[in-house]
């Protein structure tokens, strides 16, 4: 299956807020003086190129899997995002603590904490926009507000507390963990609001909702000729999108399953998202690859993350079957080619069923 | 009159009603919105989350390396013949390479295994590789030399395949030892081709004769019954490649994969090596049961043809009942 992007990410001045959060009298109100659709249509290229503030490119991040975001599988998004808590640390050095005691103890680790940190300018300024939903307490600033797990027991410290003799909640000192949030995209979101699109667009391009004084008269009417066939392609888009990301989860024989705690290095594009209360994340996650203790070190935790991000940063993006991936650099391009080459297609083992150009060496 | 009112009222009606759906469509549709736009970041305070659970990821996102090395266990498994003198794995003393039959006790040397990766997608970034050495024969007791972490990149890429280096020095009594190497690694896409083994031993014709002796062990808690057999496969030179294309994508489809083992097996179908005519061979004994912990030795007898001069091989495999293979050595004569 190609791999796919459904978002882009854009540069902070370029960052607009055009979902305002007016209630439901305010969402009927503004349907029928401003064009239902057209603010729908808006809410799309908020959500699939607006609400992302690019930080720089793709990243790579050494993690455990504290949680998985459990509402947005199979449900309204099918996005599939978890978050990690940073290598080298660990549960233990949170217990007992709120977000505010712990997230400079990962922020300011001198390894990774820079992925969690806002982004400043050199004067040390305010870079980010302010987000959709400013945090009250405006920690660690108002445009920033990291995001975390709770852990339900400082007494039972597990990333899975199935057996935690603390089950009933609040029996035990909760602690907030700082995470990564890393995210996966699907595709519903973009699937309905290309239908959307595909009615509505051209509507939008003729610019009738722009008339002074009758536009949003002319608009109300093309909404309603048009209801029918929006909400039939709206409810088909969404009903596919579902059926083919859950089944391409589940069947793929390549692909393999995550779990909490399971240490993991994940590339993905560096992003800010503005859509809530403002944090970094990973979004859309790009490559996921399990590290299993065997061969983890802490000991020199920068040379072992250093030397990771540069192997998993030469391998070739996958585009799909048979297509050159764009936008290589010139090491991926290097080891793309080389893949490519008659001497790398062998199945057992080169000697066995590998070819050579040169002298045979045994 | 009243004909037109109804008119108008039933417009009016229709006119409502669609406007009252379209409110429906679009407030839905302003939430859905809305919450895409949001998350919740965390499950509420004292919320245990749910853990219990795998989550399946597709293959375009996740990923796992296949280290491999020459694994006899593996090729064999598929069909195909091998030989204990493995070519990723050998030793060198002060940079040279040396004869692993003929090693000096309590001398240091360096044992190199050769890496690979079979996949395009994955690193391995700090693989352990483990050496160890058991005394010539088969299933016999594995001493560990050490362990030696190595970076191994995708396949195609520098540095692949990679060397890993394990000094080791030989016990101080003179003795005859095998090598195994083991990759460890435990997300791995293929787990079964991570060991390999070195067991060889070269014996001059003696007027035409030559004879080998190797000992059979059952370090297990069941009894095993040994059945030795015998062939003269060799790793063969590597296909040309000739004016072979280059591929169309790093991946290798299903018809390209197909074509590949069809290849391997055509060449080094295991049952296509057997002992040519003129040579007698006779493994005493050619069957053996040992009960646990016990061992006994094997001896290998070797009669050349009138006039051989060169060098010949003998594998003898040893093999389980249940036709599993349990080890074996390969033999060099020479006249």
């Amino acid at each position: 299956m190609p791999y796919r992007v459904y978002t882009h990410c854009i540069q902070p001045g370029d960052y607009v807020d055009p979902v305002p959060d007016l209630g439901t009298g305010g969402q009927v109100a503004n349907f029928i003086f401003r064009g239902g659709f057209e603010k729908a249509r808006e809410a799309c290229n908020y959500l699939l190129g607006g609400k992302l503030i690019c930080l720089g490119g793709d990243r790579c991040a050494i993690g455990r899997i504290t949680g998985f975001d459990l509402p947005t599988w199979g449900g309204l998004d099918n996005d599939f995002s978890f978050n990690i808590l940073l290598s080298p640390h660990e549960l233990e050095e949170f217990v007992y603590q709120t977000i505010r005691v712990n997230y400079p103890k990962v922020a300011n680790d001198g390894l990774q904490g820079w992925l969690i940190t806002e982004q400043k300018k050199p004067n040390g300024g305010t870079l980010m926009p302010e987000p959709r939903t400013p945090d009250a307490s405006n920690f660690p600033s108002h445009v920033y507000h990291p995001d975390f797990t709770t852990e339900p027991s400082s007494h039972y410290i597990s990333y899975d507390p199935t057996f935690s003799p603390f089950q009933v909640p609040g029996s035990d000192e909760s602690y907030e963990v700082p995470v990564l949030h890393v995210e996966c995209e699907g595709s519903r979101v973009h699937d309905v609001c290309a239908a959307l699109d595909s009615v509505w667009g051209p509507i939008h391009s003729s610019h009738v909702c722009d008339i002074p004084l009758i536009g949003w008269f002319i608009c109300l009417i093309a909404s309603i000729a048009v209801l029918p066939v929006v909400a039939a392609q709206v409810g088909i888009a969404w009903a596919n999108a579902q059926d083919g990301n859950a089944d391409d989860a589940r069947v793929d024989p390549g692909g393999g399953a995550l779990k909490t705690g399971d240490r993991v290095i994940v590339t993905g594009r560096w992003s800010y998202d503005a859509g809530h209360a403002g944090s970094n994340e990973l979004h859309p996650v790009k490559t996921i690859q399990k590290i299993g203790d065997e061969a983890y070190d802490s000991t020199d935790f920068a040379g072992f993350y250093d030397r990771w991000c540069s192997r998993v940063q030469e391998v070739p993006p996958y585009d799909g079957p048979g297509v050159r991936p764009d936008g290589m650099t010139n090491q991926q391009a290097s080891v793309y080619d080389n893949q490519l080459a008659p001497e790398q297609q062998w199945v057992f083992h080169p000697l066995i069923d590998g070819c050579t150009s040169q002298s045979v060496i045994f | 009159m009243n004909r037109l009112l109804k008119l108008l009222l039933a417009i009016a009606s229709a006119f409502f009603l669609v406007l009252t759906l379209l409110d429906v469509l679009i407030i839905v549709l302003g939430r859905i919105l809305t919450h895409l736009a949001q998350r919740q970041p965390s499950p509420p305070h004292g919320t245990p989350p749910k853990r219990d659970e795998c989550w399946p990821i597709p293959a375009h996102r996740y990923r796992r390396p296949d280290p491999l090395i020459y694994s006899q266990e593996y090729l064999m498994a598929q069909g195909l013949a091998v030989t204990w003198d493995n070519p990723d794995i050998w030793l060198e003393h002060n940079g040279q390479r040396v004869p692993p039959h003929s090693l000096q006790p309590a001398t240091t040397y360096d044992v190199i295994a050769r890496v690979w990766n079979g996949s395009v997608e994955a690193p391995a970034v700090n693989l352990p590789v483990r050496f160890s050495y058991l005394s010539f024969g088969v299933g016999t007791t594995r001493t560990p030399i050490g362990t030696t972490l190595v970076d191994l990149p995708v396949k195609g890429a520098a540095g692949c395949p990679t060397f890993a280096s394990q000094a080791w020095t030989t016990p101080p009594l003179p003795g005859h030892y095998c090598l195994t190497v083991e990759l460890l690694w435990s997300d791995d896409a293929n787990p079964l081709n991570n060991v390999g083994q070195t067991n060889t031993d070269v014996k001059p014709l003696n007027s035409p004769h030559a004879t080998f002796t190797f000992t059979a062990a059952n370090t297990r808690q069941q009894p095993i019954a040994y059945n030795f057999v015998v062939d003269v496969y060799a790793l063969l030179p590597q296909l040309d490649c000739g004016d072979t294309r280059p591929a169309p994508f790093p991946t290798m489809s299903d018809t390209e994969i197909r074509e590949r083992v069809q290849i391997a097996r055509a060449r080094h179908d295991r049952l296509a090596f057997p002992v040519p005519a003129g040579w007698e061979i006779r493994v005493e004994p050619a069957q053996l049961e040992l009960p646990p912990g016990k061992q006994r030795d094997v001896t290998v007898y070797v009669t050349a043809p009138d006039g051989f001069s060169g060098q010949q091989v003998f594998n003898v495999h040893a093999f389980s009942r249940e036709q599993a293979l349990l080890g074996g050595v390969t033999l060099y004569v020479r006249g």
